[in-house]
C-alpha cells in the first residue's frame, strides 16, 4: 500500500532539484536568455515564503495577512545591520530570522490564544505598521529613498556576483526550506496541526497544546520569510518600502490559492506561476504595469470559483478522471 | 474522605441565567462502568465537557486521581489520562483512519519541532511506535483493514469506533463516551456494545453518556441520573430503573401529584 518512491513527497523534491538544472543548462547553451535567471531567483525566494505561508494556511488552518512585513522585517534588518552597521554578512541573516521569529512571536501569543481568524487581522496590522515604519522612521531605514550598497553574500571569500551563482545559492535555500517542512508535515506535530486545523476542541482533548503549537508554526513561518527577505536584499543591494506592501501579501496568499491547498507543492506552483505572470505582464503592460494587480484579482476569482482546490487539486482530479476512464475502458 | 478514581463535587456551571449543571456531586470507581443518563438537555454533555476542561464550573469540585483537574487547560486534562468521544463526531475528516489514531497517541510521545525537522533516529524510532500503537488500537475496534481510508469516507457506525481508537490510542486512565451508540443501526449499537465490553474487561474506567437504555442497563455497573442540571438518581441500573423520580422525569409525569 505503501506509494512508490517518485510519487511521496521526498521524490517529488528531488524532481524538483533536477529540475532546477535545467534552466543553467538552457542559457549554457543559447537556448535561454540569462534574464529569465533572475526570475527563477524570484520564483525561489517567492516559493520559500509560500511554503512557510501554506505551512500556517493550509496545514494549522490560520492565515497571515501581513507575510510582506516578515519579508521586510528579514530585509531591513539585513540592510540596516551590513549597509549601515558594518556587520559581517550572514550574521545579519540569522539576526533577520531571529528578529522575524520574535516578532511573530509576540505577536502570536496574544492573538492565537483565540479562535478564529484573529490572526488575519492582527498580521494585517503588522502589514501596514510596518510599511508605515519602513517609510516614516528615516533616522533608521532612509524613508521612501530605501537602503543602498547592502554588501553581496559570500562564501569562502567567494562573493556571490553573477545571477547564475545566487541563482545556486537561493534555490539551496528553498530546498533546505522545502525539506523542513515536508519533515515536518511527515510528524508527530504536523499530524497535530493538521489535527487541530480539522477540530481544535478535539485535536485538545488528545492532549494536543492547540495555542503552543498554532503559535510555534507562525513563528517558523515567519522566519521563512524573514530569510527570504535578508537574501532578496543581499541579492538586490538595494531595498526601497515599495516592495513589502500590502499588495505583496495578497500576492502571497494568492499564490497559495491558485496552487492549491493541502500540498506544500501546490505552494510552489502558485508561487513559480504568478511571479512569471508577473515579470511577463510587466514587459507587455509596459506603462499601465500598475494594473497588474486586476490580474491577480481575476485569477484569484476564477480560481477559488472553478478550482477551489486550486491547480494542484484541478490537476487530481482530471488525473483521477483519466484513470477512472482508462479502467473503463480496460473493462469493456 | 473516600479515595474514588474520579470524584465530582457540588459542580455547577451557569452560562448566563442558566444554570446548565447544578450542584452534581458523584464518583467513579476505577475498574468501573458508570453511565450518565437524563432526557434531552438535562446537562450530560456539559458534564463531560466540565470534566475533560472545555469549560471551566462556576463551582464545585472535579478530582481525578486525587488531582484537582477543574480549572486545567483541555490538553493537561488529556496528560493525565482523560480522554473523551464527542456526541457530534470530531474526527479529523482531511487525515486518515490510521493518522487520526497515531493523533491519538499524541500524549505518549515526545518529538517536537527540532527532532521532526531533522527527522533526528529517537524520532524515526518513535514514528514507528506510534504507527504501530495505532494500528493496534485500530485492531481492537476492528478497523485495521481500512487504516488507509479518509476519515470521512467512512460510514457513521465505522467514525464512532474510530473516535474511540484514537481515545484509547491515547492509553486513557478514564475514558468519556459522549453518546457512543447515537444514530446507529441496532446491528451497530451491539457492535459498539461488544467494543465497550472489551475495554471494560481490559480493565479501563469509562464514564458514558448515552441514550439507548439496553446499552446502559447491560454494560454499566452504576448508573446518574440527571434532569434539568440536578442529579435525581444514583445507583445500580436496577434502582434507577425502579426510581419514581427517574420514571417521572422521562415519561414527564407530575411528581407533586403523586406525593
Amino acid at each position: 500500500m505503501k506509494k512508490p518512491f517518485f510519487k511521496s513527497d521526498y521524490g517529488i523534491l528531488l524532481g524538483l532539484i533536477v529540475l532546477i538544472f535545467v534552466p543553467p543548462i538552457l542559457v549554457k547553451s543559447n537556448m535561454m536568455n540569462i534574464y529569465y535567471i533572475s526570475i527563477l531567483i524570484f520564483v525561489a525566494l517567492n516559493s520559500m515564503m509560500a511554503v512557510g505561508l501554506n505551512l500556517l494556511a493550509c496545514h494549522a488552518g490560520q492565515i497571515s495577512l501581513g507575510h510582506a512585513a516578515f519579508y521586510g522585517i528579514g530585509a531591513y534588518t539585513s540592510a540596516i545591520l551590513t549597509a549601515k552597521l558594518g556587520c559581517p554578512v550572514w550574521l545579519d541573516v540569522i539576526a533577520a530570522m531571529v528578529l522575524g521569529g520574535v516578532i511573530a512571536w509576540i505577536l502570536g501569543i496574544p492573538t492565537l490564544r483565540l479562535k478564529g481568524h484573529y490572526l488575519a487581522v492582527a498580521t494585517l496590522g503588522l502589514g501596514f505598521i510596518v510599511y508605515i515604519v519602513f517609510n516614516e522612521w528615516t533616522g533608521l531605514t532612509e524613508g521612501p529613498s530605501g537602503i543602498v550598497e547592502i554588501p553581496r553574500l559570500s562564501i569562502f571569500g567567494t562573493v556571490i556576483k553573477t545571477d547564475m551563482q545566487v541563482y545556486y545559492l537561493f534555490w539551496a535555500f528553498t530546498i533546505i526550506a522545502v525539506l523542513i517542512s515536508i519533515n515536518l508535515i511527515r510528524s508527530r506535530v504536523g499530524r497535530a496541526l493538521r489535527a487541530l486545523h480539522s477540530s481544535e476542541v478535539a485535536a485538545s482533548s488528545m492532549g494536543i497544546n492547540v495555542i503552543n503549537y498554532k503559535i510555534k508554526i507562525f513563528v517558523l513561518s515567519a522566519m521563512f520569510a524573514s530569510l527570504a527577505g535578508s537574501l532578496y536584499a543581499h541579492y538586490m543591494t538595494f531595498i526601497s518600502p515599495t516592495s513589502f506592501s500590502l499588495n505583496f501579501s495578497i500576492m502571497l496568499v494568492t499564490m497559495i490559492i491558485v496552487g492549491g491547498s493541502e500540498s506544500i507543492w501546490g505552494a510552489i506552483l502558485g508561487a513559480a506561476l504568478l511571479t512569471i505572470l508577473k515579470a511577463m505582464l510587466g514587459e507587455f503592460l509596459g506603462d499601465y504595469k500598475d494594473y497588474d494587480v486586476v490580474m491577480y484579482g481575476l485569477i484569484l476569482m476564477v480560481v477559488v470559483i472553478f478550482l477551489p482546490t486550486g491547480l494542484v487539486g484541478g490537476l487530481q482530479m482530471i488525473a483521477g478522471k483519466i484513470r477512472g476512464m482508462r479502467e473503463s475502458d480496460e473493462k469493456t | 474522605m473516600q479515595d474514588s478514581f474520579l470524584e465530582v463535587k457540588n459542580l455547577t456551571i451557569r452560562f448566563g441565567g442558566l444554570v446548565a449543571v447544578n450542584d452534581v456531586s458523584f464518583g467513579v470507581e476505577k475498574g468501573s462502568v458508570k453511565a450518565v443518563i437524563g432526557p434531552n438537555g438535562a446537562g450530560k454533555t456539559t458534564v463531560f465537557n466540565l470534566l475533560s476542561g472545555v469549560y471551566r464550573p462556576t463551582s464545585g469540585q472535579i478530582k481525578f486521581k486525587g488531582k484537582n483537574i477543574d480549572r486545567l487547560a483541555q490538553h493537561k486534562v488529556a496528560r493525565l489520562g482523560l480522554c473523551r468521544t464527542f456526541q457530534n463526531v470530531q474526527l479529523f475528516k482531511n487525515m486518515s483512519v490510521l493518522e487520526n489514531a497515531m493523533v491519538g497517541c499524541h500524549n505518549c510521545f515526545k518529538s517536537e519541532f527540532m527532532s521532526s525537522i531533522f527527522r533526528t533516529p529517537l524520532m524515526r524510532r518513535e514514528e514507528k511506535a506510534i504507527r504501530d500503537a495505532a494500528m493496534s488500537k485500530l485492531e481492537t475496534v476492528g478497523l485495521d483493514k481500512i487504516a488507509d481510508m479518509r476519515a470521512d469516507s467512512l460510514p457513521f457506525g465505522k467514525q464512532k469506533a474510530l473516535e474511540i481508537a484514537r481515545a484509547l490510542a491515547s492509553n486513557p486512565d478514564l475514558l468519556l463516551l459522549d453518546e457512543p451508540a447515537a444514530g446507529l443501526n441496532s446491528a451497530e449499537t451491539i457492535e459498539i456494545g461488544g467494543i465497550i465490553a472489551n475495554l471494560k474487561k481490559q480493565g479501563i474506567t469509562i464514564l458514558l453518556v448515552e441514550h439507548d437504555m439496553g446499552l446502559v442497563m447491560n454494560i454499566s455497573d452504576e448508573v446518574v441520573v440527571l434532569d434539568y442540571g440536578k442529579k435525581i438518581s444514583e445507583g445500580t441500573p436496577r434502582e434507577v430503573q425502579n426510581d419514581p423520580e427517574v420514571v417521572a422525569a422521562y415519561l414527564g409525569q407530575d411528581l407533586e401529584q403523586n406525593r
